[in-house]
């Protein structure tokens, strides 16, 4: 038994570490500046995002970091949401508008 | 222009190092404290509110900051002891606490171990983390009076006429817990529960607030029209940031990350979306894909700007003629 299992694929501790293998990550602002981050697939993106906002000088609020067009939850990982090796992540600005009567 | 700047994160590091042995800057504040002196997560807004919290020391307090940061170590040990002094002593002032976090790293690298309450002349000596501590006791504080503020908007007279939001607004603070995030279902967003606020002031609003408003009109008019998502489909604010964005770059910009055919230009439908123009002002835009109208729609009643013109008309051109091509190879 042990040893069919064994020959259909990576062992418990390979499959671990290949789950958690770093990935390139590009992170492009709107003026098409471009960082590019190595994370590991199981490490929140809140970590990239914070060494992003320290990088630039802004506090991490008022940054928008999209995936696929959606912001990133504080929560996710590149495992999480998927992500592939050289994927991209957008950053923007936060915008504020209004009208004083 | 693009940057060839690249930054290699070492991720592997611990989030906690609350111990003055190994040579990295404690930052991280004990879990026993943050539990003991910050408010329970799942308090609700109103109970948030009036939690007691470390109070400001005066404006003229000690502005020194050479005073604040000492080489030798952290001289109390115990919880009991730690918690004595939090809880009893004032904060910085909250300019002394932002020279003081700026300052805090090179302190650190010219031999500092330790802090002291030196605007209170105390002279028990605190691990680098009392320093988050200040911060995040000073960022709790900041919502407090902001929500403070909320509670007097929702008081105020303006509202008599009809009050009903106003009741409808103070019945979910006193049912939403302070630390919560709120997800903008179908917009890709969410906002945190202390954001809020914006909503009962005069403040101005940013992307999520706007798409918290789309997230709720949206959902209004699916109950009353379901076939509507067939005729319209609506983006959220970041959307035509990321149009303008992918315009200016349209050199270089892969086909595969078409913001426009992303979409779904091709579906016979009304994309809608919020711009903001001139730095400062929300307006609404609609596009009919089959036809090619762009609808604007300013409260300023002033005309759509050049540049996002431009933009617009520049990508759906793009996006339509990719889409047919993509259409005749395939068909």
């Amino acid at each position: 038994m042990t040893e069919v299992d064994s020959t259909l694929g990576p062992s418990q501790n390979e499959v671990k570490t290949e789950e958690n293998a770093p990935i390139n990550v590009k992170v492009v602002s709107s003026t098409g500046d471009e960082v590019f981050f190595k994370i590991k697939r199981n490490t929140k993106l809140s970590k990239l995002q914070g060494a992003y906002a320290a990088k630039v000088g802004k506090d991490v609020s008022s940054i928008r970091f999209l995936y696929d067009g959606n912001r990133i939850n504080e929560d996710d990982t590149p495992s999480s949401l998927e992500m592939e090796d050289n994927d991209t992540i957008d950053v923007m600005v936060e915008q504020v508008g209004g009208w004083a009567p | 222009m693009l940057s060839d700047t690249t930054q290699e994160l070492s991720i592997t590091l611990e989030d906690a190092q609350t111990t003055t042995e190994s040579n990295e800057m404690p930052v991280v504040v004990p879990q026993g404290i943050k539990a003991k002196i910050f408010p329970p997560e799942r308090l609700s807004l109103d109970s948030f509110i009036n939690f007691p919290l470390p109070s400001y020391a005066s404006a003229g307090s000690n502005g020194d900051l050479t005073q604040y940061f000492v080489t030798l170590p952290p001289d109390l040990t115990t919880m009991t002891a730690i918690m004595d002094v939090l809880q009893t002593l004032p904060l910085p002032p909250p300019s002394v606490i932002k020279q003081l976090s700026s300052q805090a790293a090179s302190a650190w690298q010219n031999g500092s171990r330790s802090l002291v309450y030196a605007h209170a002349n105390d002279p028990c000596r605190f691990a680098f983390w009392v320093l988050s501590f200040w911060r995040g006791v000073s960022e709790l504080r900041t919502n407090q009076m902001g929500w403070r503020a909320a509670q007097r908007f929702l008081s105020q007279p303006a509202f008599h006429h009809d009050d009903s939001e106003a009741i409808a607004f103070t019945a979910h603070m006193s049912t939403l817990p302070w630390s919560d995030r709120i997800m903008v279902r179908g917009f890709g967003d969410w906002v945190l529960v202390q954001d809020l606020r914006q909503f009962a002031s005069r403040d101005w609003l940013n992307n999520s607030h706007l798409n918290v408003m789309l997230g709720v009109m949206y959902d209004k008019i699916k109950a009353i029209d379901p076939a509507v998502e067939l005729r319209y489909k609506v983006q959220n604010t970041f959307f035509c940031a990321q149009l303008c964005a992918a315009y200016a770059a349209r050199a270089t910009y892969a086909e595969s990350r078409s913001v426009v055919r992303d979409a779904g230009i091709d579906a016979p439908h009304t994309i809608c979306f919020i711009s903001h123009v001139r730095g400062n002002h929300w307006t609404g835009i609609a596009i009919d894909s089959v036809n090619l109208h762009i609808y604007y729609s300013d409260s300023l009643q002033a005309p759509i700007p050049d540049d996002l013109k431009t933009g617009l008309v520049d990508s759906w051109i793009r996006a339509k003629s990719e889409c047919r091509e993509m259409a005749h190879v395939t068909g």
